[in-house]
């Protein structure tokens, strides 16, 4: 059992809806975001589409986060989820820096640091993630990498972090082809 | 005694849009409660809300409570449409409520425009209104000199109070009309007798989806999400606009449409069609007038080719997207509001319209021309009570055009507008020609505005009343699009000093009674649970089987059945009782009979001669969301779209500063290279950003659509038919 | 994101360690500083080192926590490089009291040993410092040349400031270090910044972003300066009598001016460092 995203660029329409979704859910500050969606090169598929892909933390196989990190503030569990521990964390900001994809993000109230930690009491309750469950087109999945059908999905985009660097745990469907009539 | 006022879906339409909503709230930051976030110990209760807002989807909310403030909101599945998500503007509901930009009390402002703020107390400012208002009707006789200008920025069916209030009043003066839809609405009047969509969830049924000019993925997600279903179940979807949206990069096929030549596309396909023999004969001989005639028309005056050039669209393309609507069964046409948004809006309807009547496709499971319905619209309207005090010199309402408003209430002498009061709306930020509105504004001598955040309307006004959200009172709520009734109940208590429309109302018809007895006929003494109570009518009680109105709240929600697909009985709304191809009420509006092409009118100049498309914003609905901070932390800065090629010949490159203008105004902006906008248009989406002047409306012409008089008053406006020069600024 | 004291922090650190070796190897090695003069090196290494460590606190969220950061020295370079920070001044803190005799008297023999302990964990301080930053989402700092610069800086600014401080009186040899690495430096900045704009579009845009400031230019020109100088004056030496033998120097002020326009150049370089980030 490992745990990872699935962000389906075939649906996903970039509303950001999934963002505010979980910034409500978790009561974040205004400047924090625990997930992001990226605009991405409008060729993507070969004629120009508006493009989006929406990630937040991809409880990477060797979280870059868990190595740099001072304190030790991060773990990971047994179903691959990556969590912070605020307890101990000094906010020196060193996984930000340290993570490709930028996930943690500072609270500026606490001044320590926050992450996707995969709506873990949702998830060990049996309920999905609150921005899997609320995307209103349904793009994004929370699924089993020991499971899925590797050839269903990529885990490179081209103009997104290379995956392997820290074995992100996100897989994605890119858009498809539009066929386009243009004047 | 005057006739009570009588209700019926045309004078609704006729009458002036919907509520807003306003409230205040201290320095609650969401830092101060996030201690007692999901870990936390304490009470924790559920409420059904519904989002007010103008907008397809009406979502059913389910809000999350815990020790009286509000945790976070989630999409009710208890109905299949909200499907238990929201959108991104609903989610943000929890900050808009708690936002530190909420007005929180009554004020006043020294002089419009000033910025110069004092707070009152409600007392205070209902006295102020209620001597102007008695003034003006010592003055005058009657108080014709009091304009209301609402629309819909709270579709609670409570906001009608406002109305009510007025009418409680004497004659007012009126925004007739509506900015969104008028001529659309007009054509389906013309054709079907009434607007009436299927069910869009039925488009699960379809074979094939036609999107002709909205973009469902920015202003109406849940269908969007239906939309991409039936694609992945093998529906063909395809998008004609003339921007690839979010929306139209979903599509299987994208049709890119010179801007305002819809209904020629519409009439090629026809052709096509007519010349394969792929019409449906049977069903327009047994359900509709004119066919012969249209038939003729067609045959007569429109080619394949002819359709090709005025569209850009190649004949072959023509040819194959009228095949496959023809004998794809069903097939489904979604008529954008967008596409309507022109001077031969209501002309290009008709064309769509006709289509999917010569190929049988109106009354079919999984088929339709949709638009847009308020057969769903199931409400007494108790609150729009209104029974004006009889001490009136004049017999009626005194209406100007919504849409044409600034000019309007300007040319207005006898008598002249003395005072404004803005509700549900944003006429600064909203209106075309935002000068002129300005104009008006600053004529009256008293603006009363009731909001919930200080916007460009609040800015020029004198008094500004603070109002609640829709987590704050009760309310009964429908769609225009989909057939979910929704209940929606306090979740939390009013905050601050802020009232409900219905509530100001009340109170204002209090004072004036105490100045003066029987100047305004508004009952004083109901809550907002008892007004609520009387909104739902005894036939949408039986339909969802209830006994009392409050057992919506089992579920938050209830579904007005048999829509499924409309016009399936063939009882046609028009006076002949069938599908008229050929509208003697079309010609009485000045009109063709048929539904033939009608070329736009050329707004084009030699100076300029970019068309400006204006659509909605995906992170704001109108000047609703995008201003709260959680949404400016994704997007905070206006933008013009333009193509490669338009910015190559002007020497622009991306993030460049650009000015946009024309006559009226102009705006600088930056400048976003895309390719996924004409070569030969720019797009600006409307909104309202924190901290900034930005307003596209002051380079956005107050241009009459060909229709909307017939069934709302007042013609449409002609947002995209704008023209500006684009310049490296 | 509180970059300043990133750049405040990490050059007054290697200036402190830099100035600590220059002033121990004058005074241990060669034995060419007067106690006074030893001494005062010392602590002006060590009041470098505190500046240096107080701003790297300060950019910290949370500061009263900062001992937690030795919780994971298995992995996080940060927390080794709070480790040797940690020894390195508590050494040479120690250095400063047995140096002034105020504790440990009769062991002023150790200060050789301790000296040269303490010498070895600056250099590993300067070099696990840099390690923090080879992290593969910032390309531009993900090569040899942030490590190979964080000890260059070390000694560009402590041996002109180490010299300067010690009253040593034979420049050639110091200047001549002085120059060369000055060269090193100038050369490691105009490769690094060249390879980046060859590389992949994140690289490419630091590397950009790098040499159109004119911070880039500027520093460049103090670099070769520094050279010049220092190469001129190690080769020639500072002053000659009139019959052209080697006479005692005056290379205080030369230096003094060394330092002064190094340790701008290196906080040029550090703001430069930390002012192009682009991430991949």
């Amino acid at each position: 059992m490992k745990k990872g995203f699935v962000s389906n660029m075939e649906r996903c329409i970039g509303c950001n809806a999934c963002v505010i979704a979980c910034k409500q859910y978790h009561g974040l500050e205004p400047e924090m975001k625990r997930r992001k969606v990226r605009e991405m090169d409008e060729n993507i598929v070969g004629q120009p589409v508006r493009a989006y892909l929406s990630a937040s933390c991809q409880h990477c196989d060797e979280p870059a986060c868990m190595k740099a990190c001072p304190t030790g503030a991060y773990s990971k569990r047994e179903d691959g989820v990556v969590l912070h521990n605020a307890e101990v964390c000094i906010g020196c900001r060193m996984c930000q820096w340290a993570c490709p994809y930028e996930a943690p993000t500072f609270n500026p109230v606490t001044k320590k640091m926050d992450k996707c930690d995969f709506c873990r009491e949702r998830i060990d309750a049996g309920e999905q993630p609150f921005c899997v469950a609320g995307c209103p087109m349904e793009a994004l999945e929370m699924v089993d990498m020991d499971e899925i059908n590797e050839s269903d999905y990529v885990s490179e985009v081209k103009g997104f972090v290379d995956p392997s660097i820290t074995g992100a745990n996100l897989r994605v469907k890119l858009p498809a082809a539009v066929r386009q009539v243009r004047r | 005694m005057k006739k009570e006022h009588e209700i019926t879906r045309r004078t609704f339409l006729k009458g002036s849009a919907a509520a807003g909503l306003l409230a205040g709230i201290g320095g609650a930051t969401l830092s101060d409660f996030s201690k007692a976030t999901a870990r936390a110990e304490g009470e924790t209760q559920e409420f059904f809300n519904a989002c007010p807002r103008n907008c397809y989807d009406t979502c059913s909310i389910i809000t999350t409570v815990q020790d009286g403030v509000i945790k976070h909101v989630r999409g009710n599945p208890n109905s299949t449409y909200t499907n238990g998500r929201l959108c991104v503007k609903g989610y943000n509901y929890p900050r808009r409520v708690y936002s530190p930009d909420r007005i929180k009390y009554p004020m006043r402002q020294s002089a419009k425009g000033s910025g110069q703020w004092e707070q009152i107390t409600w007392d205070e400012a209902f006295t102020i209104i209620a001597e102007k208002i008695l003034e003006i009707k010592n003055k005058y006789g009657n108080t014709l000199p009091i304009c209301l200008n609402k629309y819909s920025g709270n579709f609670n069916v409570l906001t009608y109070g406002i109305e009510g209030m007025m009418s409680s009043i004497g004659h007012t003066t009126r925004c007739q009309g509506t900015p969104c839809w008028p001529a659309g609405i007009d054509s389906q009047n013309f054709d079907m007798g009434a607007i009436l969509n299927a069910d869009p969830e039925s488009m699960l049924k379809s074979k094939m989806i036609i999107v002709w000019g909205a973009n469902p993925a920015w202003c109406s997600v849940h269908s969007m999400h239906i939309i991409q279903k039936a694609k992945e179940n093998g529906a063909k979807v395809v998008f004609i606009d003339p921007i690839m949206t979010a929306s139209a990069s979903k599509a299987d096929q994208f049709i890119e449409i010179k801007s305002s030549t819809d209904g020629a596309l519409a009439l090629g396909m026809c052709r096509y069609i007519l010349d394969h023999k792929l019409q449906d004969d049977a069903w327009m001989e047994e359900n509709s007038i004119g066919h012969e005639e249209f038939v003729d028309y067609v045959k007569k005056n429109i080619t394949v080719e002819w359709a090709s050039e005025k569209t850009g669209v190649p004949v072959q393309v023509i040819e194959n997207l009228a095949y496959e609507y023809a004998t794809m069964e069903p097939a489904s046409i979604w008529i954008g509001y967008g596409m309507q948004r022109h001077t031969n809006g209501g002309a290009n309807v008709r064309c769509i319209d006709a289509l999917a009547a010569l190929c049988g496709n109106v009354g079919k499971m999984g088929a339709g021309a949709n638009y847009a319905q308020l057969d769903s619209w199931l409400f007494n309207y108790a609150a729009m009570t209104g029974n004006g005090a009889n001490t009136d010199n004049v017999e009626a309402d005194r209406n100007i055009n919504i849409n044409n408003f600034g000019a309007d209430l300007l040319s207005l002498t006898d008598p002249p507008v003395e005072m404004l009061w803005v509700a549900c709306r944003n006429p600064m930020g909203q209106d075309p020609e935002t000068g002129v509105v300005r104009k008006a504004y600053e004529s009256c001598d008293l603006v009363v505005t009731v909001d919930q955040f200080f916007n460009e309307s609040c800015n020029m006004s004198d008094i500004v009343l603070p109002c609640c959200t829709i987590f704050e009172t009760w309310g009964l709520h429908a769609s225009y699009w989909h057939y979910w009734y929704h209940g929606n109940q306090p979740a939390i208590a009013q905050m601050y000093e802020s009232k409900t429309d219905v509530e100001i109302a009340m109170g204002l018809s209090e004072k004036l009674n105490s100045l003066q007895a029987g100047s305004c006929t508004y009952p004083t003494d109901r809550t907002m649970e008892e007004w609520c109570a009387m909104e739902m009518t005894d036939g949408a009680k039986e339909l969802f089987g209830f006994k009392d109105w409050k057992e919506i709240f089992e579920k938050g929600t209830a579904k007005v059945t048999g829509y499924e697909a409309a016009w399936s009985d063939g009882q046609f709304r028009t006076p002949s009782g069938k599908y008229e191809f050929y509208s003697e009420q079309a010609a009485a509006m000045g009109n063709h009979l048929l539904p033939v092409y009608r070329e736009a009118d050329e707004t084009k100049t030699d100076e300029y001669n970019v068309r400006l498309i204006t659509p909605h914003w995906k992170y704001g609905l109108h000047s609703q969301f995008q201003n709260l901070d959680w949404m400016q932390d994704i997007h905070n800065e206006p933008f013009v779209e333009i193509h490669p090629q338009m910015a190559k010949d002007r020497g622009i490159e991306d993030g460049d500063a650009v000015r946009v203008e024309n006559e009226i105004g102009y705006l600088v902006v930056k400048a976003k290279l895309t390719q996924n906008v004409p070569r030969d248009e720019a797009v600006i989406y409307e909104a309202w950003y924190k901290d900034n002047p930005f307003n596209v409306n002051y380079v956005v012409k107050a241009i009459p659509a060909d229709m909307g008089v017939f069934a709302t008053g007042q013609p449409g406006v002609s947002f995209h038919d704008s023209f500006v020069s684009i310049k490296k600024a | 994101m509180g970059h300043t004291s990133l750049i405040l922090g990490t050059v007054f650190s290697q200036l402190a360690i830099g100035t600590f070796i220059t002033g121990y190897v004058i005074d241990q090695w060669l034995k060419k500083a007067n106690e006074k003069n030893a001494f005062i090196t010392t602590c002006v290494s060590f009041v470098a080192g505190c500046i240096g460590l107080a701003a790297i606190i300060t950019h910290l969220g949370v500061p009263m926590h900062a001992f937690n950061a030795f919780l994971n020295i298995g992995s996080s370079w940060l927390s080794r490089e709070t480790l040797f920070s940690a020894i390195f001044m508590l050494l040479l803190f120690v250095y400063l009291l047995i140096q002034k005799g105020i504790i440990a008297k009769e062991s002023k023999s150790a200060l050789k040993g301790l000296g040269c302990v303490t010498a070895i964990c600056g250099l590993c301080l300067a070099f696990v410092t840099a390690m923090i930053y080879m992290i593969p989402g910032v390309p531009a700092w993900n090569t040899a040349a942030t490590p190979v610069s964080f000890m260059l800086s070390a000694f560009l600014t402590g041996i002109p400031l180490g010299v300067y401080l010690s009253g040593y009186d034979e420049a050639k040899m110091p200047a001549l270090l002085t120059g060369l690495i000055a060269l090193c430096a100038l050369f490691v900045a105009l490769i690094h910044v060249t390879s980046l704009q060859a590389g992949a579009s994140a690289q490419a845009a630091s590397g950009y972003l790098m040499s159109s400031n004119s911070m880039f230019a500027f520093r460049m020109v103090l670099l070769a300066l520094a050279a010049a100088c220092g190469l001129y004056f190690g080769i020639r030496g500072t002053k000659q009598n009139s019959e052209g033998t080697e006479t005692k120097t005056q290379g205080g002020t030369i230096f003094l001016l060394l330092f002064l326009v190094l340790i701008v150049a290196e906080f040029l370089g550090r703001y430069l460092f930390f002012g192009t980030i682009v991430r991949l």
